[in-house]
C-alpha cells in the first residue's frame, strides 16, 4: 500500500505557509536572535514565530471550513493553522473528515500558558490560584483533543510524546493506522511552542550555543530552539506531496541524553526505516539530518550516515529553523517533501569549517537536484531514535 | 492478531501473584488518604544491579520498572534486545516539572537541575526501562488523557515481534489536584503494568483493539455513552465476538459499565485499588488474569459469563478506547 502525503502545511520561524517556508528554505533564511516573547533566561538566540499565523491562513481555515482557536494555547494554535493548511492543500473540508485518524506528537504542549504562574508563585499560592482548565490544558494530550474538538473528529486520535522524536513517530503511527485499516486518512502533526521551561532546561545541559547553531561545524557548541508546527495528511495513494515509504523506530538502550558515539543508534533507525520500505540503501539519495549542531549528536549521527549509506548530500535544517522539539520530526518531513518536489537539497546554514571527523557531504548553500528518495532522522533524549523514508510524487 | 505471553504488575495490591491472591480474597488497598488518593505504594525494586539509575526516576518510571520486574521474572529470556516498547502514561512528569519551575522561581533560570530536566519528558521513563533491560527496538510513548496506555496497548498488538505494552503513573500533588478538581468522583491510585506479546506464532489470549474519539463532549469531560459504544461494537466486530459472549468488561469509570447497557459483569477495580492516567495495561492484565486464573470479577463474587472481557478506557477530552481480550 502506497501511504501517500495528500497535502502539508506548515509554520514556522521562516515562513508561514508552504509558499513562504519553501521560499525560506531555498534561501537559507534564518532568524535567530535573542527571545521578544519570553524573558531572555540564557542569553541563547531563539528562533521565534513572530506574526500572527491566522492572518496568513484565515482564507484556508474559512476554505475548510475550520475555525482558528483564539482561547486555546500557542501549541494548538500552531497546530491548527498548520493542520487548516494541509487540509486546504489535500482539497478536503472539514465535513470530508469521517474516518479520519488524528496524531499529534509535542513535548511542550500548554507549558508555555501555565508555567508563568508557577515560576511566578510559591506552591501553596500556584495551588489556591490554578484552575481546572490550566492544569488539564497543559499536558502533551490536551492539543489532540482541542484539535479533534476543532474538527469534529470521530476516528482514533493519540498523542506520542517522546521528546524530540514524537511526530516523526506520529507519522509512522499514522502509517500504521492506515495499513491496519483503521481509517481512511491519517492528520500527522507536530507543534511546540517556545516555553521558558525547555530553554532554562536545555541551558542547564550546555546544550545551547550563544550564537546560532551550526551543524558538523568543527566548532558548533550547541542547538538553538524554536517553534513550529507541520501536519500532513496521510491516505493512501494520494502522493500530491510525495509519499511515505517506510519507518524505522529504535531505542538506543544507552544513555538518558547520550547517543551512542559510534551511530549505531542512528545506523539502526534508517536501516529500520529502508527495510520497512524494502529498499536497498543504495535507493537513498539524500538526508535531512537531525543535526541539533551539539558536539556529541552530530559526530554519532554523521558516523551512522557513512556507516550505511552510499555517499549522498546531507542537510541540518536546524541551523535554519532552530529545534522545534516535538514538531521538529513533521517539520523536517515536511522539509524533505518540499524539497524533493522542489528540486533542491535544502543548505545548513551557518557551517564554516566541516568537523574534521565527519566525512559526509554536508550541503552549505541550496543545491539543485533531481533525486527522488530522502530518509529523514529525529533522535530524542532516552535514545528514542525515528528514521522517515520520504519519496517524491511519483518516484518508483 | 497477537496473543499476551504475560503480565506485570505493581499495584497497591502488590504484584502480579499477591495481586491475583488478593482479588480472590476480596481484598481492597489501604483505604482514601486524602480525598483523592488510594495511599502510596511501597515501590518493589527488583534491580538491585540498577540501585543507581533507579533513584533517578521517578516515581512513574519506578512503578513502571517494578511492573516490567514481575514480568521478567517469567518471560525474561523471551524478551530480548530487539523488543519494542509502547509506555503509555497521562501526567507522568507533572511532579517533577512542578518542582523544576518552581525552582527556577525559588532560585533563578541559572539554578535549573540539569540532571532534573531530562526527566520531564514524559518519554523518559520508557527510555529508562529499555535502559534497564537492554530492550532496544522500537520505543513509543502514549500520552492521550485516560487513554494512554489502552493506546500503547493497542500499538504493540499491532507489531510483529516481541513487544512490551506498558503504563504507569504515580500520586503527587499534581496529579491530585489536576483530578480532583475535575471532580469524577473516582479514587485516586497509582501504579504501574505491563503487558507482553512475543511472536505472532505464539499463543496466548488475543486483543483486538479500537480506538474513536468524541468531539461532542464537555471540554475536559468524559465522551458520551453513545461514542463509546460505537468504539465497543468497533471492537467487537474485529473481535467477531458478540455481546453475549462477553464474560466481563474492566471499565476505566464504572459509570461506563451502566451506560454501555451490557449484561455482563463488571469488575470493581476502580473502588478497590483506584483509578489513574497510565492505568490501561493495568485493566489489560486484569483482563487476562480475570480469563487466565478464572478469578471472581469483583467482591459480589460474580464469575465470567463468557470467553472474552471486555476492557473500555474513555478519557477526559472525548478519546476512547476499546479492547477485546479473548
Amino acid at each position: 500500500m502506497l501511504i501517500g502525503v495528500a497535502g502539508v502545511g506548515i509554520v514556522a520561524p521562516i515562513g508561514v505557509g508552504r509558499a513562504a517556508f519553501t521560499e525560506g528554505l531555498r534561501r537559507g533564511r534564518s532568524g535567530f536572535a535573542p527571545p521578544t516573547l519570553l524573558p531572555d533566561d540564557t542569553g541563547a538566540p531563539v528562533a521565534e514565530i513572530l506574526q500572527d499565523p491566522r492572518p496568513a491562513l484565515r482564507s484556508q481555515a474559512q476554505a475548510v471550513g475550520m475555525a482558528l482557536p483564539r482561547r486555546h494555547g500557542r501549541t494548538v494554535l500552531l497546530a491548527a493553522c498548520a493542520v487548516a493548511e494541509a487540509l486546504h492543500d489535500a482539497g478536503l473540508t472539514v465535513g470530508d473528515l469521517g474516518r479520519t485518524g488524528l496524531v499529534v506528537g509535542t513535548s511542550t504542549a500548554g507549558t508555555r500558558e501555565s508555567e508563568q504562574r508557577r515560576i511566578a508563585r510559591d506552591a501553596e499560592s500556584y495551588w489556591r490560584e490554578v484552575t481546572a482548565w490550566e492544569l488539564l490544558s497543559t499536558p502533551p494530550g490536551a492539543t489532540a483533543s482541542a484539535l479533534a474538538r476543532l474538527l469534529g473528529l470521530t476516528g482514533p486520535v493519540a498523542t506520542v510524546s517522546t521528546a524530540c522524536s514524537s511526530s516523526a513517530l506520529t507519522i509512522g503511527q499514522g502509517v500504521e493506522w492506515l495499513r491496519q485499516g483503521r481509517c481512511d486518512r491519517v492528520i500527522a502533526v507536530g507543534a511546540d511552542a517556545l516555553c521558558r521551561l525547555t530553554l532554562v532546561g536545555f541551558s542547564s545541559l550546555k546544550l545551547l550555543d550563544p550564537e546560532r547553531p551550526r551543524p558538523f561545524d568543527a566548532g558548533r557548541q550547541g542547538t538553538s530552539l524554536g517553534e513550529a508546527a507541520a501536519a500532513l495528511i496521510l491516505a493512501p495513494g494520494h502522493d500530491l506531496r510525495g509519499s511515505v515509504r517506510g519507518w524505522g523506530a529504535i531505542a538506543e538502550a544507552h544513555h538518558p541524553v547520550q547517543p551512542r558515539a559510534d551511530g549505531d543508534g542512528a545506523r539502526r533507525a534508517m536501516a529500520a526505516a529502508l527495510a520497512d520500505a524494502g529498499l536497498d540503501p543504495a535507493a537513498v539519495d539524500c538526508v535531512n539530518a537531525h543535526a541539533t549542531a551539539t558536539p556529541a549528536n552530530d559526530l554519532a549521527e554523521a558516523r551512522g550516515i557513512e556507516s550505511l549509506l552510499p555517499p549522498v548530500p546531507v542537510s541540518g535544517s536546524k541551523s535554519q529553523l532552530g529545534h522545534s522539539l516535538g514538531a521538529a520530526g513533521a517539520v523536517e518531513a515536511v522539509v524533505a517533501l518540499l524539497a524533493l518536489e522542489g528540486g533542491f537539497v535544502p543548505p545548513t546554514v551557518g557551517l564554516r569549517q566541516l568537523d574534521g571527523d565527519i566525512g559526509v557531504d554536508v550541503v552549505t548553500q541550496a543545491r539543485p537536484f533531481s533525486g527522488g528518495l530522502a530518509l529523514s532522522n529525529s533522535f530524542a533524549f532516552g535514545g528514542n531514535d525515528v528514521s522517515l523514508c520520504l519519496a517524491a510524487r511519483g518516484w518508483s | 492478531m497477537r496473543g499476551i505471553a504475560g503480565v506485570g504488575l505493581a499495584t497497591p495490591l502488590g504484584g502480579r501473584e499477591d495481586f491475583a491472591a488478593a482479588w480472590a480474597r476480596g481484598e481492597a488497598a489501604a483505604p482514601e488518604v486524602d480525598g483523592c488518593s488510594a495511599g502510596k505504594l511501597p515501590l518493589r525494586g527488583g534491580y538491585p544491579q540498577a540501585r543507581a539509575l533507579l533513584r533517578r526516576l521517578d516515581r512513574t518510571g519506578g512503578l513502571l520498572a517494578a511492573a516490567a520486574a514481575d514480568l521478567g521474572a517469567e518471560l525474561g529470556a523471551q524478551l530480548g534486545e530487539g523488543t519494542d516498547l509502547a509506555v503509555g502514561t497521562d501526567l507522568a512528569t507533572s511532579e517533577t516539572t512542578f518542582e523544576f519551575l518552581g525552582r527556577i522561581g525559588t532560585h533563578g533560570a541559572r539554578h535549573a537541575h540539569p540532571q532534573a530536566f531530562p526527566n520531564l519528558v514524559p518519554g523518559s521513563a520508557a527510555g529508562q526501562l529499555g535502559l534497564l533491560r537492554g530492550w532496544r527496538g522500537a520505543a513509543a510513548t502514549f500520552v492521550q488523557h485516560g487513554v494512554c496506555a489502552d493506546e500503547a496497548v493497542a500499538w504493540a498488538a499491532g507489531r510483529c515481534g516481541p513487544v512490551v505494552a506498558g503504563g504507569a503513573e504515580g500520586l503527587g500533588p499534581v496529579r491530585s489536584a489536576a483530578t480532583a478538581r475535575v471532580g469524577d468522583g473516582q479514587l485516586r491510585g497509582e501504579g504501574g503494568a505491563v503487558v507482553a506479546f512475543l511472536g505472532e506464532a505464539e499463543g496466548g489470549r488475543r486483543v483486538w483493539c479500537e480506538l474513536g474519539f468524541d468531539p461532542g463532549g464537555r471540554a475536559f469531560g468524559p465522551p458520551s455513552a453513545g461514542a463509546v459504544g460505537r468504539v465497543v461494537d468497533g471492537a467487537l466486530e474485529r473481535a467477531s465476538v458478540g455481546r453475549s459472549e462477553l464474560g466481563a468488561i474492566v471499565a476505566s469509570s464504572p459509570a461506563l459499565t451502566e451506560t454501555l447497557g451490557l449484561r455482563c459483569a463488571a469488575t470493581d477495580h476502580a473502588e478497590r485499588v483506584g483509578v489513574h492516567g497510565g492505568d490501561g495495561a493495568f485493566r489489560v492484565a486484569l483482563a487476562w488474569l480475570l480469563l487466565e486464573r478464572d478469578l471472581p470479577v469483583n467482591r459480589a463474587g460474580a464469575r465470567l459469563g463468557g470467553p472474552a472481557v471486555l476492557v473500555v478506557g474513555a478519557g477526559r477530552g472525548g478519546a476512547i478506547v476499546a479492547t477485546v481480550v479473548r
